[in-house]
């Protein structure tokens, strides 16, 4: 169902990607714009899916998350949180790599994924 | 902001190769240059176009959504002179493609305001005129700019 997404934050990218879609097609500003939407409800479907194919530790800790934050995970570009805005130290930064699904931002708590 | 401040020359794209609706969403991603999340924006754009065809009629295309993988709203512009299949709403083909990808978040929140700037662009069937006569991504800044939106 997945194909072409490799690592677990290619899979939360597009499950919260899809949260956005919903949301958004849900949104009353976006339906005055007249553009068809059909059964929204469809994309449910694929939410859970991949959601199933997520870590189920991960999947717990990124829900925990998304109780306090619309967006779970966020960016982190030139050493800064995109979820709260929080520089990292030069050191900690040196610490992360890419596609490393286990980095956490200490000053809010979002998960994060690197973009160099 | 006006519609034309958010396009770039390398952005436009005055004759497509695509034949078909999934090949001209593959061939806009590749003006984005997201290299390898172009894959994740396809299958996202893919999904909203499932729900519903972005193909709002009179030969006019505007597919968007919103993603992770972009920093910041990013337009982009192909057209076809011969059309192509876009499972429009009026059921004609399509020639003038405005893709639109925007962050999840954006300082300025201009995502929506751009869709129907776009969307407001296209009604006026003089402008779809125009850009079927230029011939460069200079000309395409005049016509934006001419249409004042």
């Amino acid at each position: 169902m997945s194909g072409g997404l490799e690592t677990t934050i290619d899979l939360l990218i597009a499950l919260q990607d899809l949260l956005q879609l919903k949301r958004d097609l849900e949104d009353n500003s976006y339906g005055e714009l007249g553009f068809e939407t059909g059964d929204v409800s469809a994309i449910d479907e694929e939410i859970e899916s991949l959601k199933a194919e997520i870590d189920p530790t991960i999947m717990r800790r990124y829900e925990s998350i998304r109780r306090k934050y619309d967006r779970p995970l966020v960016p982190v570009r030139r050493g800064v949180c995109y979820g709260c805005f929080v520089k990292f130290p030069t050191a900690r930064m040196a610490e992360m790599s890419e596609g490393d699904s286990a980095i956490i931002c200490e000053s809010c708590g979002r998960m994060l994924y690197l973009i160099s | 902001m006006k519609l034309v401040e958010f396009f770039a020359p390398d952005e436009i794209d005055l004759d497509l190769d695509a034949e078909g609706k999934e090949e001209a969403l593959k061939e806009l991603i590749g003006l984005l240059s997201v290299n390898e999340k172009s894959e994740e924006l396809f299958r996202l754009l893919k999904k909203r176009e499932n729900l519903g065809s972005t193909g709002i009629g009179k030969g006019v295309a505007i597919p968007h959504c919103r993603s992770l993988v972009v920093d910041r709203l990013r337009v982009v512009y192909g057209r076809k002179a011969d059309g192509l299949d876009f499972d429009a709403i009026d059921g004609k083909p399509v020639h003038h493609i405005f893709l639109i990808v925007a962050p999840p978040v954006e300082i300025s929140n201009q995502y929506l305001p751009v869709l129907g700037k776009i969307a407001q662009f296209c009604k006026n069937p003089k402008n779809l005129l125009r850009l079927d006569d230029i011939e460069t991504p200079e000309e395409f800044f005049k016509v934006l700019d001419q249409a004042d939106v």
